[in-house]
Parts: C-alpha cells; structure tokens; sequence
C-alpha cells in the first residue's frame, strides 16, 4: 500500500498507464451525503483529462438515477445519467434475466420503487406504519400469504417498521420466492460526526429469521459487479482501477472482482485503519490518498493543467 | 427428572411440603394462545385451598396488570391483582430506585406500558413520528438531537416499533449515563409455534451492538426478576418455591439461577423429546415434570383427598 502522493512522477506515470477505466464510488468519495469535499469535481476532470472512462458505482439506491445525475452535476461533477451505476439498475436486470413477472415486495423508498415500477415491475402493498395494538391486527398485517408475490427486495428504508419487516420475512417463508437486497451497510454515516444504525442490521434479521441467504446485489457482492462487467463490456479487470472510501464494501468488491484499488481517506476510512490494517490481506488497496482533491493536484503537478 | 405422575404417596407428601410458593408462568400453561389448558383452572384453586401462595410470572408485557387479570379471571382462574408479575412491575421498581429525578424515560414500547409507568410516576419522552420524509436532512433531524432530557431508555416490545424511533433510542443511549433496560428480548414471537416471527430480542439485539451496552435485563429469566419478586413477596427461601413453567431456556433458565425448585409441563413450548436427549445446560434439568399442570391438581387430589 503505498500514498499516492509519495509516488515520484515515473510512478505516476505508471500509475496512470495501468488503467483505462475509473469506478467510483460516491459517498465519502463524491461527496459526504449532506456536505461536499473539496477539490473532487476536479480530481475527476483530471482522470478524464488523462483519457479514463469514469463510471460512478453507488450502493445508494435512495435517489433515482435522474436525481442522483441531476445532483451530481449541480455538485460540478461532468457526468452522464448512464455512467452512474447503483444496485436497482443491477436489480431490474436480473430479474428482467429470469423473466420475472410477479409481484416485488420491496422495503425500500420511493426512488428503488420508481425505477422498478419505471423498469415494468408491478410492486406489492407495503404495510401500514401503525396498527392497533392487538394480535389480531399483528397477524392481519404481517402473517399474510400472497400467492402474487415471488420476489422480495430489502433496501434501505428510513420509514422501515416492524411490520413490514415481519411481513418480508413471512414472504421469505416461501423457497420460491426470490431474495435481493440492495445496501447492507451497518453503519449509516451521516455528517462527518454521526453513525446511525444501517439499514444492514434489519436484512439480517431477514436472513436469520427466514435461514436465507440473499442475492447481494449491492457492494461488496459480486453479483453486482456481474452486473457491470456485463453493462459495460469490461474485458480486462486488470485494466480498471475502483475507488472508494470503504474498506469492507468498496476495497472487498474490487478485490473480488480483480480491480485494481485506491483507497481516499475522505470518507469512512481514516489513516489509523491504513497504518493498523485489521482488515483481511487481500483487501488491502494498491494506493491510498487523501482524496480526490490530491489526484488532481498530483496529475496537474506532473502532467499539466487539468 | 422425576414424572409426577409416578410419585408415589409418601413422594408425593414430601413434594408438597416442600414448597409454600407456587410460581407460575402463563403461555404454555395456563392457556395457549387463545384456549385454557383443561384442568388448569382447578390446580390454581387446590394449590390455593392447601396453603400454597400462588404467583403468576409471565413475560408478557403487552397487557397491563388489570387487564392481564381481567382475562385470567374470565377465563376461570382464581388469581388476584397482586399475585400478578411481569417485567413491567420490575422495570417499574428498578427505575424508581435509580433516582431518575425528573429526567425523561424513552420508551420503545406499547400502550400498557408506557401507560403503567406513567402511572407510576414517569415522565415519558416524546416518541419520533410513524412517519418522515424521505431525506437524509429528515432522517439526521429525527434521529440525531439529544437535548439531555432523557435519563432511561426502556426497550420492550413493540409492534408499532419503526427505524427511526429504534435509531433516537440508540442516540440517547450514547450518553454513559442513560439507563438502559430491557423488557421482553426474546428473538422469537412465542405467537402459536410459528418460529418464523421476529421478537423483539432482534431489536434489542441491534442496540446493545450499535451502542457496545449491555442492557438490563427483566424479564425471565433476568435475575433482577427474581430479586423483585423475593423483595415484593418476602420470600426467604428460595428453594421453598416451585416453579411451573414450559420453557427451557426462559422458564427452567429462571428458575435455576433463582435455585426454585423446577417443574417443567409440556403442555406448550416443550415436547417430551427433550427427555430423551437434553440439549441444555444441566442444571436447566427440572426436578419434575409433567403434561400439563393438571397433571399437579391430580397429585393433589391424591395426597389430599379428605382435605379438600
């Protein structure tokens, strides 16, 4: 693992000739959910400049590819809708694969529900958000059969109850009906000073209680990279270097997915984490940088304005 | 392990004067989910005509003490008001005794009670909505704010429970000296024997990982229920109580760290497979077991016969 800003200019050099292509992640990347960082709309200018494809991969399926593009080029980022990539677009692809023509259950937000809805999936009734306080009204709502249902999605889903959940996992009780899930993160950053229960802890109470594993279509599963290799016709992974601020989803994803690596230091990650790696060996990235802020000015240092 | 049914008449004399408190769980054993075990109403009311204190124990806390009583009564079983115990009544004792002064208590729970600790005297804190809007800034703005009001977390059940209000509850219990205690926790909804329901353990579960806190367990088999069980009905000696209950892990758990002595029936949660072949900690063994608790009241019948 080496800093990136410690690299001399032929390294740099090399550095850039080992890659064609860019996946970035966003989120502690990009930006900081609420807040900005610095410097990054030009570190992603600078990796054009060098004539990389950049291709932004999210596990953030709360905004619809529309609005997410539409942010992110307020934000000052030159990017077009098709070079974003999250998990519900992985979603609807696979199931469009396997021909799939029921009804979706889906604990998710409005915007996972619009693209799949947008994709041609009809979506099956959520749930209330609050009952009467009896077993009756408990078992009416959650220990329901619905014979239209055969693929429930669990994403992240800030108004997420009990009984929606309850009611995902009655579903699940049946083999045949799919399970995907989109974002599992444990730990929801938000700020720079928080960390909020994620939405992970409530799928794994789906898998536990169902006993099932699901079909992982967000980072660090590599059903979600089938996903990409596909959409974008990657031949050579080793030509492609992932970015990204999380060591167990993003650094694990491109690890599995034979991408090369660099780690920012923007994000969820911190410099202690580097130096005191306690992470699995074959995680660790090739690079690591403070952010994509120092890309730039490394590339305009060495090569030229960006 | 000794079956009831096969004491014979001097076993069955040293039996019950071996024992002045009868400690009883419900589901399981008195009822079922919706239907009284047969005979069971008769055992409560021969246990009470030989001397026996009869105290009702159960993990439920979704009904309040009145109307737990109120259906119990109905449903034909002699038992008063105060003979009546549940998490609720020892979550109460416990704050009282923590000198929560007029700080709030955050409750992650139902109706009967938020409504039972109200009446004891606490102040609740406000609870976040059913309902928000879709945004990070919401989600930050329900969640996040602490403004130190808050001096108890009580985390029970709760089947109106939502992300939000579970996320505000961790937030407060960042703060070291904000109690944390735990009613129900059990990982499995003992609704019928469908094991595919989520209890609430799950959810207390998330907490104690998000926060690294352990919370204070009251219901079975807690041993801060027992203490306020011993405290409420002056018991002296625990091994002069016979606990009846259909759960290993809960029930005969309980009891053996109480060091009550044990009856396990399999009229609910248990098969008598578990005789074969005992798969939990050895001293979770009952002393005795039986099919039910009438199986008790026919025990009686015998040894007291001219007495009743």
């Amino acid at each position: 693992m080496r800093d990136l800003s410690s690299l001399s200019k032929v390294e740099l050099e090399e550095f850039f000739s080992s890659f064609d292509r860019v996946l970035s992640d966003v989120d502690g990347v990009l930006w900081l959910f609420l807040e900005s960082i610095p410097g990054t709309p030009d570190g992603i200018k600078a990796f054009k400049k060098l004539g990389k494809k950049v291709v932004f991969v999210s596990n953030n399926c709360t905004k619809t590819i529309e609005v997410y593009h539409g942010q992110l080029k307020k934000a000052g980022f030159d990017i077009e809708p098709d070079e974003i990539i999250t998990p519900a677009l992985a979603m609807i692809s696979y199931l469009k694969k396997i021909n799939f023509t029921k009804e979706i259950y889906v604990i998710g937000m409005s915007a996972i529900r619009k693209e799949l809805q947008q994709a041609g999936f009809k979506l099956a009734e959520t749930g209330p958000d609050q009952i009467k306080e009896t077993l009756q009204d408990f078992a009416a709502n959650t220990i329901i059969t619905n014979e239209s249902v055969g693929c429930v999605v669990a994403d992240a889903d800030i108004n997420l109850n009990y009984i929606k959940l309850q009611r995902a996992a009655t579903f699940l009780k049946d083999p045949a009906v799919i399970f995907i899930t989109g974002a599992t993160d444990r730990k929801l950053p938000i700020g720079l000073n928080h960390i909020l229960v994620g939405p992970g802890y409530f799928h794994r109470i789906l898998e536990d209680i169902s006993g099932r594993k699901p079909y992982a279509l967000a980072k660090p599963s590599s059903h979600l990279n089938e996903y990409i290799v596909e959409r974008l016709k990657i031949e050579d992974k080793a030509r492609v270097l992932f970015i990204g601020d999380s060591i167990s989803e993003d650094m694990a994803f491109a690890t599995t997915a034979g991408y090369k690596k660099l780690l920012v230091l923007s994000g969820l990650a911190k410099k202690e984490a580097v130096l005191d790696w306690k992470f699995p060996e074959e995680f660790k990235p090739d690079f690591y940088v403070d952010s994509l802020k120092t890309v730039h000015d490394l590339v305009e240092k060495h090569f030229g304005a960006c | 392990m000794k079956n009831l049914a096969n004491l014979n008449n001097l076993e069955l004399q040293k039996f019950f004067s071996s024992f002045d408190y009868v400690l009883s769980d419900v589901d399981g054993v008195l009822w079922n989910f919706l239907d009284t075990i047969p005979g069971t109403q008769e055992t409560i009311k021969s246990l009470k005509k030989i001397g026996k204190k009869v105290i009702i124990v159960s993990n439920n806390t979704s009904k309040s003490i009145n109307f737990y009583h109120h259906e119990l009564t109905r449903a034909g079983f002699d038992v008063d008001k105060d003979e009546i115990v549940t998490p609720t009544l020892a979550i109460i004792s416990y704050l009282k005794k923590q000198d929560l002064k007029d700080k709030e208590v955050f409750v992650l729970g139902m109706t009967p009670l938020k409504g039972s600790l109200e009446k004891a005297g606490f102040k609740l804190a406000q609870n976040e909505p059913d309902r928000i809007e879709e945004s990070h800034s919401a989600f930050g703005a329900h969640t996040i704010p602490d403004d130190e009001k808050v001096g108890a977390v009580v985390a029970d059940v709760d089947i109106n429970l939502n992300y939000v209000n579970l996320q505000k509850a961790a937030t407060y219990l960042e703060r070291p000296e904000v109690l944390f205690v735990k009613g129900a926790a059990d990982c499995h909804l003992p609704v019928g024997w469908n094991k595919s329901l989520i209890g609430p353990g799950y959810f207390t579960n998330i907490l104690e990982d998000k926060t690294n806190r352990k919370g204070v367990p009251m219901a079975k088999p807690s041993p801060f229920l027992h203490e306020y069980i011993v405290e409420k009905y002056q018991i002296g000696d625990p091994s002069r109580v016979l606990f009846v209950g259909d759960s290993i892990p809960s029930d005969m758990g309980f009891a053996a760290e109480s060091k009550y002595q044990k009856l396990l029936v399999f009229s609910g949660a248990t098969g008598k497979n578990v005789l074969k072949e005992w798969d939990f900690p050895h001293e979770y063994k009952p002393d005795y077991y039986a099919d039910s608790l009438k199986s008790l009241n026919d025990c009686i019948l015998r040894t007291f016969a001219c007495k009743l």
